[in-house]
């Protein structure tokens, strides 16, 4: 069965059609949700209200545009939904504060995990603007808008975003060069 | 060493290779939260059981209006045997004839006197020249006694007419000819001027009992057959205005989004027809359409309390975010429904104004459901996905309807209206709301 019958069927509220929609996606959908999340357990609990809105809004799906982009859309609002909450972090941009956050990209050469637990860990705020910015190609203007926050609340929380995770990543690199060091030792 | 790069960049690169699964998350966990099916095979039969009683309907009508037409033929096309139409009584009788058709077809302007003078003339005019009642077939002996009970029916507030309905109650069976009424009938023949003394000594004739006398051997019969009521023999439709108002014993019509705020029922205008028709004397069979507006508003909600999808969040949703979480709007829900309703109505009392007992049901299909929040600024308008499609409602209470004249009535109807399905997920949420329509009925 091909997506758009799949979906059409959806539509009409046909339960074996959800069921193989919702095994089709859920990996894609599970992976991005662990981004947005804090934890394993929130990104799952993330994922089933997120299908459960797919399923309830797929009416309005009018096979304009990609359906995962969409899917991922509601995905990443439920997220944000969730988070947006966080107390607000509303300091100004301050273009004189803004160290580089470029990397060794050699540096990155650490397990997946870690890298997605870095993401996790940051605070709410930093975490949801630098997955919408770097991950998904929204702009400050949408992020903006979506989190109810100026654009330079936006870009601000990006830079800090990004500046704890080179801190995180280069800490770690060190401990692994000790860690190296000493075993070779 | 490799060039630097931007942090972020690094990072989509290496978190492409990411693939996790969700170990604990099933497909049963999704289904036990989605809205459950709707039951469209329920909704396939109220369909058709409507459809169905609307053509039934329909055909009892076109039946009645049948049976009118052959009686109206019927009445104006009595054959007279020739050799009866040169006799002087004939030529009497024919007058008179013409005047009851008249009479009974204009039944409020009817001189009962004359009326009953006829009946007995035209009774009499059988029994002198029909000695063989098989000249007469069985059909349009039929025809006639109905018109002529017809007749009395529709004059029953008239002492006159009410004795003439008891005769016919008593003639039944049949009629009886005897020597005195012949004499009342010889009189009513000879002389105009004493009917009106005949026309009492008539009375007088049916208050002795006519029954009581035996009737002689040479006496001819005339066999009057009861006429069994028509089911569905009066049918009418009503173009109505409906005022709705929710009541709402808990939560709100958006309580599924915004929980724990009670919220404010708004009075809106509707409008919608329904076709009624009898069937026995005291009880009606009520089919309606009509368009059904309900309208809650929520005051004073803080944009923060909004959910995502009221706010513009959620993929799918057109329009705008709103800038300030702490200021608060106003949320007004409105849902239009097409409402189809099946019911009874049972007459208590028949007066000036007749006063029934109404319950039914009702299908409510969700045409429009739109949910308006307004700003200082403006407002802004988001869809809602919280209701069912299709919902059901038991409606109770009574109607009052006031003669205006012989065909038109205004009507008055207030009814209570109780959801038999939750409209929305939430738990706490059972809508029901007061409608009163208002209009005029023509029976036909």
């Amino acid at each position: 069965m091909d997506t758009k019958t799949l979906i059409k069927k959806c539509q009409k509220n046909n339960r074996k059609a959800q069921s193989e929609l919702f095994h089709l996606y859920k990996d894609i959908l599970f992976a991005l949700s662990l981004k947005y999340c804090k934890n394993y357990n929130e990104a799952e609990d993330n994922l089933q209200d997120s299908f459960i809105v797919i399923f309830k809004k797929i009416h309005q799906y009018s096979f304009k545009g990609s359906f995962e982009g969409w899917m991922k859309r509601i995905l990443i609002n439920n997220a944000i939904d969730k988070y947006k909450k966080a107390p607000l972090l509303d300091r100004s941009f301050d273009e004189n504060r803004i160290a580089n956050t470029d990397v060794d990209p050699e540096v990155l050469n650490i397990p997946l995990d870690k890298l997605l637990k870095y993401i996790q860990e940051l605070p709410d705020r930093y975490r949801l603007v630098f997955n919408l910015y770097e991950l998904d190609d929204y702009s400050h203007k949408e992020i903006a808008r979506k989190l109810n926050i100026s654009e330079g609340t936006s870009k601000s929380n990006l830079h800090r975003a990004k500046s704890i995770l080179k801190t995180r990543i280069v800490s770690c690199n060190d401990c692994l060069k000790k860690k190296t060091v000493m075993s070779n030792g | 060493m490799a060039d630097p790069k931007d942090i972020g960049k690094a990072f989509r690169e290496k978190l492409k290779e990411l693939d996790r699964f969700p170990s604990t998350l099933t497909w049963d966990d999704i289904e036990s939260e989605l809205p459950k099916k709707e039951r469209k095979l329920f909704l396939y039969w109220i369909r058709t059981l409507s459809v169905i009683l609307l053509i039934l309907l329909l055909i009892f009508k076109s039946d009645n209006y049948k049976h009118r037409n052959v009686f109206g033929e019927m009445s104006n096309t009595i054959e007279i045997p020739d050799y009866c139409k040169t006799s002087n009584t004939y030529q009497k009788y024919s007058i008179g004839l013409d005047k009851k058709i008249d009479g009974v077809k204009t039944t409020s302007n009817i001189d009962k006197d004359n009326f009953f003078i006829n009946y007995i003339r035209d009774t009499h005019y059988l029994l002198n020249n029909y000695n063989n009642t098989d000249s007469l077939d069985h059909k349009k002996r039929t025809s006639r006694n109905i018109e002529v009970k017809k007749a009395i029916h529709k004059n029953k507030e008239n002492q006159l007419a009410s004795t003439n309905k008891n005769n016919i109650e008593q003639l039944k069976g049949e009629v009886k000819h005897t020597s005195k009424k012949t004499k009342a009938y010889k009189a009513l023949l000879s002389n105009s001027n004493d009917l009106k003394n005949v026309n009492k000594d008539s009375i007088k004739l049916q208050d002795k009992k006519v029954v009581e006398v035996i009737p002689k051997k040479k006496d001819t019969l005339i066999y009057m057959e009861r006429i069994q009521a028509n089911p569905f023999n009066m049918f009418s439709f009503r173009l109505h205005m409906t005022s709705a108002y929710p009541i709402l014993p808990v939560g709100s019509l958006i309580s599924d989004q915004i929980p724990h705020r009670c919220n404010v029922g708004i009075v809106t205008l509707n409008y919608g027809i329904l076709l009624k028709s009898n069937i026995s004397k005291k009880i009606e069979l009520r089919m309606g359409y009509g368009r059904l507006k309900l309208t809650n508003e929520l005051k004073g909600i803080a944009i923060s309390e909004l959910p995502s999808s009221l706010r513009g969040l959620e993929g799918g949703v057109s329009g705008g975010a709103f800038a300030e979480e702490s200021k608060k709007v106003d949320v007004l829900q409105k849902l239009i429904h097409h409402e189809v309703s099946l019911g009874v109505q049972y007459k208590i009392t028949n007066k000036l104004i007749t006063t029934s007992l109404v319950g039914g049901l009702s299908a409510m299909v969700l045409n429009r459901n739109k949910i308006i929040i307004k700003t200082d600024s403006g407002t802004l308008k988001r869809d809602n996905t919280n209701l069912f499609r299709i919902n059901y409602n038991i409606q109770l209470g009574s109607s009052f309807e006031y003669k205006l004249s012989e065909k038109l009535f205004f009507s008055v109807e207030p009814l209570i209206n109780y959801s038999l399905k939750k409209r929305v997920s939430s738990k706490s949420f059972y809508p029901m709301y007061l409608t009163v329509h208002t209009g005029f009925f023509y029976k036909i």
